[in-house]
This record gives structure tokens, sequence and C-alpha cells, in this order.
């Protein structure tokens, strides 16, 4: 029973926070046209401001979230107007500038914190029992905020202003363009929110697995699987996608060796693929 | 006119001439000047940037306290002439590639006939891919247990200190004497290639301080984050302690936390990761019942070596690492291979390595090993001091040895 719980838990958790990054991207993807590559390290540079605030600073562990996800998406605002402004819808230059800022990113978070050991705070302490089974309040309180975030999200992109205006842009730039829709305040606004998600997603996981400069590597590769999954586009693709990602790394080290876990996600993918190339909600390009 | 100009020039010369002698003299009756120290070249490879820098920065850092220390001590002695040690220090990036790299450059550019160094086991594999046919020595800080790194098909190879299996043996005696009730125990390996190898062997030692193994051992690919699901399946075998062998106090320290999170209270262990270190990131919660192999630096019970060598390293880097030891005694073990070899040259050294029986070391005395376990006996089998980890607090409790048959 414990096992059962442990894992659907842990599924949960998993998937709320690679649904959290994946929105992210899938919002710069969708928006600005823009794979952003060095979403990852983003996100790893989120847990780390937020580490440097709360044990080097010592602020309040909750304000050091806050302050991290205002950071990060400033960075986010800096990266849309001087790196990816010039290259919107186009896809080589804006991946070859943000493989170049993972390596710029990476490399300056290794050289000089990365030899520690690094480990946020725990936004919860304490395990959860009932009868034979316990569980982390950490591992709770992350599901929770995931759950708030993406709902908000969902809620923010459906019925805000702005929100469908991001819709607008994403299904025809042109004719957002002529509705009179401005096209680089909502990108830089699509960059920091996707940043800013990044960092919640950083900051809560460098809570439960640590800190390491290259965390970021992990992520983006979950990000991709589940917007190619999910479909681009589809919000709810990603999230449907998250769950399904989320719930086989969670389950299937239970009984195989964990390198079968990556295989059997990408095989997932593989198969959809070529059963259905526009993804599990995608729209089908005419 | 002509004869007073002469007069003055003579004048003048005359005066130049006496402000000069006494700098003259003094050159002529200085002592000769002491014949600079020669060197010899001690290549070291280290990931500097890249995965393992956490642990290998350290270790080259302690390389060069070393070097510093050694030239100061007087240096290499052979046959009555004094060799200062100049270290190469190369980044292999953490990757395999980047190891031949700079091992590549060492060899072949620096021209070094003794490399020491790195810990990660594909990166040694690539490094010895250069070393092995030049004929390089290589002392590495560790090994992992697969033959492809230590054998008879590594002649050149040592290992410099007591590693996997040596530390492992010593935490299960450990393990006996302070949990008594704990005999069932469960292994958690990297997926690295080294279960086939290790795993028989571990089983062996961990019969003869009559603890049982339970369930098969659980492997953990390089890319894990979660180790939930991972423990969990440890966890099924109903062990009483937890092997942890091998792996960086990162992933370790989410093993303690995830085992934890999961109610198990016995004890766990992984040889060779500072306490500390894996409390950080298991988190103050679960960091309990927790032991390691580690130098506790300021504890009294540690050695004159590492008494004198911890206030250096907290001078120079700010901090002390168990890892900035393991580079201090990669280079004094080449330099003990050297001194009893009177040689500088690498087969020759070897040979004298493969005679030595024991050697003092900053762990204490210890003694070669390993021939009937790895088929060589290239390994420095020191004593190692275990460290416990109780309520996020790290503290000495004893010294222990075990030499690999």
């Amino acid at each position: 029973m414990q096992i059962v719980v442990t894992g659907a838990v842990n599924a949960l958790v998993l998937s709320s926070m690679y649904i959290l990054v994946a929105l992210g991207f899938a919002l710069l993807l969708s928006i600005a046209g823009i794979l952003n590559f060095a979403h990852g390290a983003i996100y790893m540079v989120g847990g780390y401001i937020c580490y440097q605030f709360a044990v080097g600073f010592g602020l309040n562990l909750w304000l050091s979230l806050l302050v991290s996800v205002l950071i990060v998406g400033l960075l986010g605002l800096l990266l849309e107007k001087f790196c990816f402004r010039a290259f919107f819808g186009d896809m080589v230059n804006s991946i070859i500038m943000s493989v170049a800022l993972i390596i710029i990113l990476e490399t300056t978070v290794n050289v000089t914190v990365g030899v520690y050991i690094r480990s946020i705070p725990q936004f919860a302490s304490g395990i959860i029992r009932s009868g034979a089974i316990s569980i982390s309040a950490e591992r709770i309180v992350t599901l929770i905020i995931g759950g708030i975030l993406l709902l908000l999200f969902t809620l923010f992109i459906k019925k805000a202003k702005i929100g469908l205006e991001m819709l607008a842009i994403s299904q025809d730039p042109v004719g957002a363009v002529l509705q009179g829709i401005n096209i680089h305040s909502i990108c830089a606004l699509a960059f920091f929110m996707g940043c800013g998600l990044a960092a919640v997603a950083g900051c809560l996981m460098g809570a439960v697995f640590g800190l390491s400069p290259f965390m970021g590597d992990f992520i983006l590769v979950k990000a991709i699987q589940l917007v190619i999954l999910g479909g681009i586009g589809s919000t709810f693709g990603i999230l449907v996608a998250g769950l399904i990602i989320g719930s086989i790394d969670a389950t299937l080290p239970l009984f195989v060796t964990g390198a079968v876990t990556d295989v059997v996600g990408f095989g997932v993918i593989v198969v959809l693929l070529l059963l259905r190339p526009q993804g599990l909600f995608g729209r089908r390009e005419p | 006119m002509k004869k007073n100009l002469v007069t003055v020039l003579l004048g003048v010369c005359a005066v130049l001439s006496l402000v000069a002698l006494p700098f003259l003299a003094g050159r002529v009756l200085a002592a000769p000047a002491e014949p600079a120290p020669k060197t010899v070249d001690i290549g070291m490879l280290a990931a500097l940037t890249g995965w393992g820098s956490a642990a290998e920065v350290p270790i080259s850092q302690g390389a060069v306290v070393a070097q510093e220390y050694l030239n100061q001590k007087g240096g290499i002695k052979i046959k009555g002439v004094q060799y200062n040690i100049r270290l190469h220090i190369e980044d292999t990036k953490g990757t395999a590639d980047g190891a031949v790299a700079a091992a590549t450059k060492l060899v072949y550019s620096d021209k070094v006939k003794f490399v020491v160094g790195t810990v990660v086991p594909n990166v040694m594999e690539g490094a010895q891919t250069v070393t092995e046919p030049a004929k390089v020595l290589f002392v590495t800080a560790y090994n992992s247990g697969v033959p492809s790194q230590y054998s008879p098909k590594t002649p050149y190879t040592f290992v410099g200190q007591a590693a996997t299996i040596e530390g492992t043996a010593i935490c299960m005696k450990y393990l006996r004497e302070a949990y008594p009730k704990a005999k069932k125990l469960a292994f958690i390996f990297p997926d690295d290639g080294s279960i086939p190898y290790l795993g028989p062997v571990l089983k062996r030692r961990a019969g003869e301080v009559g603890l049982t193994v339970v369930g098969d051992p659980v492997k953990w690919p390089d890319t894990t984050i979660d180790f939930t699901a991972i423990v969990a399946r440890v966890l099924a075998s109903q062990p009483d302690a937890i092997a942890m062998v091998n792996g960086w106090p990162q992933a370790l320290g989410s093993m303690l936390k995830a085992a934890r999170e999961q109610g198990f209270t016995g004890p766990m262990f992984a040889p060779h990761n500072a306490a500390p270190e894996v409390a950080q990131s298991a988190g103050l919660a679960a960091s309990n019942d927790y032991f390691t192999t580690s130098i506790t630096p300021n504890d009294p019970a540690m050695t004159p070596m590492i008494k004198q060598l911890a206030p250096r390293l907290q001078a120079k880097y700010g901090n002390i690492s168990y890892y900035h030891f393991w580079g201090f005694q990669v280079v004094d073990v080449c330099r003990q291979g050297m001194e009893a070899a009177q040689s500088l040259d690498p087969t020759a050294v070897k040979a004298a390595l493969e005679k030595i029986e024991t050697l003092p070391t900053l762990y204490g005395t210890a003694r070669m090993g390993g021939l009937e376990t790895y088929g060589i006996k290239h390994t420095v089998c020191n004593p190692l001091p275990i460290q416990d980890l109780q309520k996020g607090i790290s503290k000495h409790v004893k010294w222990v040895t075990f030499v690999s048959p």
C-alpha cells in the first residue's frame, strides 16, 4: 500500500513540475516561434537565486521564491529584448542563441557555486503518516503549489484579455497584429511568465531534489517530451502529457531499472507520433 | 689643452673604477649561486568544469597543496639529487573524450611520465587509453571496481587509496559493531557497469562479517533525479540496513531523504562521501543513522599529517573538503614510488611500488593489496575514518582498516 500511495503522490508531483516548465516552454514556442533550449538553464538559475536569497541572505523562504520568480522573469524580459526579438519566427537562429545561453548560464553557475552541494531548505517539513503510509509534507505542498499555478495559468489564458491576445498570436500572428495587438509587448509578457514558471519549478524541485548546475538538462528534455506528446499549441495536451510522462517516471523504476524508464518514455512518444503526428491534442497542419 | 683633456679623462676613469671596484670584487668573491633544483613533471587530470567538478576541483586543489608542501620539505630525492614537483593540471570536463584530450596533452605535449587524479570511472578509462600504451604511471584517486579500469590489463594504473570495495568493507565492519541487530543488508549501485564485479565481491565481504544480503542489487542511472521509486524497490526486500555503494553526495542525500520519507529508520551508509555534504542534500530531518568513511578535520583523533594539512587548506581555499586529502594522497603516493625506485622511470617506479608492502600515508600506515580481489596488487589500502551523522551533526567515530586480499 505504501508503494502505491508513494508512487501516486510522486507521479503527481513530478507531473506538476514537468507541466509548469513545459507550459513556459510552450508559451514561448507558440507565441514567439522560439525553441528556447535555454529554458532548462533558466529553471536552474531560478533555483540557485532562491537558494542565495534564502540561505545566503537569510530571507524568508517563500519571499525568496517570490524574489527568484521576479528576477528570473526580468531576466526573461532582457532575453526577449536583447537575445531573441531579432529571431522571432526564425527557428534555426533562435536555437543557436538558446544553446549559447545554456553554455553561458551553466558554466557560470558551475564555476562560481557549482562545486558546492546545495539544496534549498524544505518549504514544508515533516512526514504525514497514516497507518503504514507515510508521505513527505514537502511533496504535498509542492503538488498543491503546482496545481494552483496550473489552474491560474489555464484561467489566465482562457479568460483574461491578455491571455486571449496570447492565444490569438499563437493562432495567427498577422491577424493578431491587424487586430491591434502589440505583439512585442505580449511576447515580452510571455517571456516573463514562461521564465517565471520555470523559476517556480526550479525552486520547488531544488528543495525536493537538490540543486545542480546541470539540473536544467533533464527538465528541458521533459518539457520537449510534453510539448511534442501533448501537441504544440495545446495547453490541455501538455497537462495530459505531463500526467503520462510523470506517471511513467514515478512508477516504472519500481519495476525496472531506471534507464529503461527513459526508453519507455521516448518509446511512447515515437509510437504516438507515428499514429498521430500532431500529438494528442495538437492541431493538424492543413 | 689636449694635455688637460687627457688628464680629466684619466681622472674620471680612475673615479669610476674606484666606485665600481667594490661591486666587481663582490661578484668575484661571492659564493657561487646554488643550482636551481631540478623538477619532475606530474600531470593531474581533474574535472574542473562539468560533471564531477564538485569532487575533482577540491582533488586538484589538494594536489596543489601536495606540490607546495612536498617541495618545501625537500621535494623528491633521487640518487642525492633533489627534484621539485611541477604539477600540470588539465581539465577533463568530466567526460571520457575530455579525459583523452587532456591526457594526450599531458603525455605528448607536456611529456609527463606520471599522471594522478580523476575519480569518475568512464573518465578514468578515457585517460587510460592514452596512459597505458605510453607506459605512463597513473595513480588514480579512486576505483569503482570495474576491471576495464583496474586489472592486470592496466599494469601502469595504481589506486592511490582505499576505494569502493575497501570502503564498503570497512563500513560493513562498522555496521556490525554499531548496529548489531542489523543483519540484513540491501545494496544500491549506480548503473555504471560495476554490479557484475562489485556485487559478488561485496556479498562475500558481507558474509565474512555476518551480514546477509537481501534482494537483488538495485541500480540507478546517472540521470536519476528522483530516487523515491528506486528506494521503494530496495525497501521491498525489507532490509535492516542499506548500503549505497558509490555516488556523489547529492544523489546519496536524495536516497537518504527518500528512504526516511518512506518510513525507513534503519542505518544507511555510503563509503567516501562526507556526511555534512550528504546532510546538505538530504535535509536535517533525514540526516540520522547515516555513516560514511570521511575525514573530520578538527577532530583530535585525526592523524598528525591531517592536522598539519587542515589549516593549510583552510587558509588557501577557505574550506576543507574530504576530496582535498585525496588530491594530496595521490601525489604523495607517486612521490613515494619514485623515492622507493630511486628513479624517474615509470616502469622502475611501477616495479618499486609493486614490491612495497607498507607505506606511510596521511591516513596512517597503508598496506598494498588487491591481488586476489582485482588480479593486481596495486591498491593502497589505508585506514579510513568512520564519520557518523545524527540529527544533522557529523562526528568522527573511529579508524578502521581493511586490506583487500
